[in-house]
């Protein structure tokens, strides 16, 4: 989309229809979770560049507290929770995104690499990534393509507002099955290869730990990513089929313009029977107010059926209303069946990698379900809350006022959309028929709220369109732009970016595929002339980060020292061995650096 | 401030003024359309709902037109709607009929009569009560004047 869209002054960088996620710009990003929390930082902007580049931690980063909650739920050690410094070797030039230059986080060729710079991370921030990016190759990349097709420009791209919000009918059930699905499969693929790695690497006397972490490290990261659409699902204003899809172009519309306004148009609606707190307190004429906006806010009839159980739910933003956030029954239910489905998920990643991080010791009580199934993804919002969720809540100087969603209300609307000179008023027939589409919406689920306040056929999308988007239910499919399913190919850029920063993690496909050209060249490279300093260090680093992985401490195959097999030798039999000598050196990694650069 | 509307009628449910009538008459309270809180958007007679950098969503106080008299009229049913006391048909029946074809411009919201008649008969042929409704007045609603207009209009 064009540059003009930018974001609204009124628009928090938290405006997202999810549990909260966060975003801080941190003087010191380096520093572990707990310091962090404790620090007060800027928020983020919301362009994508910026997001790529921060730390996912602050005071509303829910889903990354939901991911930890869960983890300790799971038994896992809290090392899995240490911030990560995960070195991208990249290159110095700038990425030129939407007429500005940032320094590029893509990944490199390793022969052609000449910076280094590092992305501090915990498993736990990556639970946020749906709202910030598209996919962990997106985030991979620094946010510095547009995944989305029909959406241009990398900063509008990446802005929640302009275009993640409007296809996120992904974090909605039931939609969110099939990619916590997706996610869970990469993740235990993911494990089992760290498992297949730590088999050939047992008797190797723990000199390969780290890429055993690394590995694993990756697997818990993939399932962080599936674990948001889990934790949505379990966010009460996330429990319907909000209409939609995860791309542009299954929405009705001429071009690809008109079908992102109809998806704008329904993520504007949909927000609002999900509760609007975080976007509706940033009106400047509410900011004295406590918007406590159904479905996501504690209300009485804010509730779901689960399985055949009727229970109590909230959602965004009330995060700390719930066990083990706090102590209150009226939202075991809630909190049971999603901790034991998450803690489920995550222990099933963590032991099919190998718990290289430690052993396993889950809580007494937790219940094992298998998180992909009905049991994680059923529950629904009767059509009480559905009907309560179809209104604007608020508390006015202690007054409760209900701003009905009514049929009237909604005739009056004027929806507008972003253009290159503002927002203008969309046709005047897309108005009627969304004033019309609207109308007999809220009409049906108020009239089902009356008849049957405990079913939950408006959240099951029983009640039809909106502007002719359907409930996301009837939309199948993965979008292109996920995560590609295991095996990554080599040829798959996108899977490359993901290969080249977990490099270790998948340390076995780069021994069989680098060979001694290869490692040749990664020398060459660290000898080229024409570098700069820095550039020469950063092509020594990544030299010897993969010489070391293929040396043998000797001068030959028949003369070397069998006891310190390299990685690589482990791993792939047979792949390219580098042969370096030095006497009284015994330790590889520094006689890689000096073959390297001498 | 609540309107309370008493929706007149007691003629309607009891044809025979000899006998009780077989249905309290039905009361309907219709909240007016609640736009004060929402702040006034610069420069426009609209006000705002919502914004986002991607769109928003405002109000227009004055709009009045077919969609917001079918609203008017549906909502006046929906409001009235007490299952197992009051039906659907009950309440239609009990809203004022529309005594022009521009019910938009008619004083108080209204439901034409020829809706009436094809909810009416939508129920007798055995179709479902809400099915019906959303049938009639939203789905296929040539009954309400001006609102297939509006939704063809180029």
């Amino acid at each position: 989309m064009r540059r003009a869209l930018v974001l609204a002054a009124l628009v928090s960088s938290s405006a997202a229809y999810a549990w909260e996620s966060a975003c801080s710009a941190y003087a010191n990003p380096a520093q572990e979770t707990s310091m962090l929390k404790g620090t007060d930082a800027p928020a983020c902007q919301p362009s994508g560049l910026d997001t790529a580049r921060q730390r996912w931690v602050g005071r509303f980063d829910e889903h990354r507290q939901l991911f930890e909650a869960t983890r300790v739920l799971a038994g896992l050690p809290a090392d899995v929770s240490s911030t990560t410094a995960l070195p991208v070797f990249t290159t110095s030039e700038g990425a030129a995104v939407d007429g500005g230059v940032v320094a590029t986080l893509i990944p490199s060729a390793f022969d052609a690499a000449t910076r280094v710079r590092y992305r501090q991370v915990t498993a736990g921030e990556l639970s946020q990534l749906p709202d910030y990016s598209y996919a962990l190759w997106d985030w991979a990349s620094g946010h510095e393509t547009c995944p989305l097709a029909g959406a241009s420009e990398a900063t509008d791209c990446h802005d929640f507002a302009a275009h993640m919000g409007p296809v996120n009918s992904n974090h909605f059930v039931p939609q969110s099955q099939a990619f916590y699905a997706h996610y869970h499969a990469l993740a235990l693929g993911r494990a089992a290869e760290c498992a297949s790695m730590k088999a050939k690497v047992a008797g190797s006397g723990g000199r390969f730990a780290a890429f055993l972490r690394a590995c694993e490290w990756e697997a818990l990261a993939l399932e962080a990513v599936g674990q948001h659409y889990l934790q949505d699902a379990w966010s009460m204003g996330h429990m319907w089929q909000r209409w939609g899809a995860p791309s542009l172009s299954a929405f009705p519309g001429a071009d690809a313009e008109a079908q992102r306004d109809r998806a704008v148009l329904v993520a504007l609606v949909s927000g609002l029977f999900h509760g609007a707190r975080s976007v509706l307190q940033a009106l400047p004429a509410w900011t004295g107010y406590d918007v406590n906006d159904a479905m996501c806010a504690p209300w009485a009839d804010g509730r779901f059926m689960a399985s055949g159980t009727l229970a109590q739910g909230v959602g965004d933003n009330y995060l700390q209303l719930i066990p083990p956030f706090s102590v209150n029954a009226l939202y075991d239910t809630q909190s049971q069946i999603f901790f034991s489905c998450a803690a489920s998920g995550v222990l099933e990643v963590y032991r099919a990698a190998g718990e290289n991080h430690g052993a396993a010791t889950p809580q007494a009580g937790l219940v094992s379900i298998d998180p992909t199934s009905a049991r994680c993804f059923g529950q629904r919002a009767t059509n009480a809350a559905m009907a309560r969720g179809a209104a604007v809540d608020l508390r006015v100087a202690g007054a409760q006022v209900s701003i009905p969603l009514d049929a009237r209300f909604v005739a009056k609307l004027v929806p507008q959309v972003a253009k290159s000179q503002g927002k203008v008023s969309v046709s005047e027939r897309v108005r009627t028929e969304f004033r019309h589409s609207l109308s007999r919406f809220v009409t049906m689920a108020r009239i089902r709220a009356k008849e049957e306040p405990l079913s939950t056929d408006v959240a099951d999308g029983r009640w039809g369109d909106l502007l002719g988007v359907k409930p996301n239910g009837q939309y199948t499919g993965l979008p292109a732009y996920l995560d590609p399913p295991l095996p990554w190919a080599a040829t798959d850029a996108n899977a490359l970016h993901l290969r080249r920063l977990f490099h270790r993690a998948h340390a076995a496909e780069w021994c069989a595929s680098m060979d001694d050209a290869a490692l040749r060249s990664l020398k060459l490279h660290a000898a080229d002339a024409a570098l700069d300093a820095e550039a020469r260090g950063v092509a020594c680093t990544v030299c010897a980060e993969f010489a070391v992985r293929h040396l043998r401490v000797g001068t030959s195959v028949s003369d070397y020292d069998a006891t310190q097999e390299p990685l690589c030798a482990v791993l792939v039999p047979g792949s390219a061995a580098l042969y370096q000598a030095q006497p009284g050196v015994t330790d590889p990694f520094a006689l890689a650096s000096r073959w390297c650069c001498p | 401030m609540l309107l309370a509307l008493l929706l007149a009628g007691c003629d309607l449910f009891n044809p025979d003024p000899t006998k009780p009538p077989t249905n309290p008459p039905p009361v309907a309270t219709v909240p007016d359309v609640e736009l004060k809180w929402l702040p006034a958007l610069p420069d426009s007679s609209l006000k705002l709902l919502e914004d986002l950098s991607g769109g928003r969503l405002a109000v227009d106080p004055d709009a009045n037109d077919a969609l917001t008299a079918l609203a008017a009229c549906t909502d006046r049913v929906v409001y009235c709607y007490r299952p197992g006391s009051l039906d659907l048909r009950t309440c239609l029946e009990a809203a004022p009929s529309c005594a022009t074809d521009t019910p938009w411009t008619e004083p108080e919201a209204c439901c034409p009569a020829a809706c009436k008649t094809a909810y009416a008969a939508a129920i007798t042929a055995g179709e479902p009560a809400n099915r019906a409704f959303e049938r009639v007045f939203y789905l296929e609603p040539d009954c309400f004047p001006g609102v297939r207009a509006l939704l063809e209009a180029p």
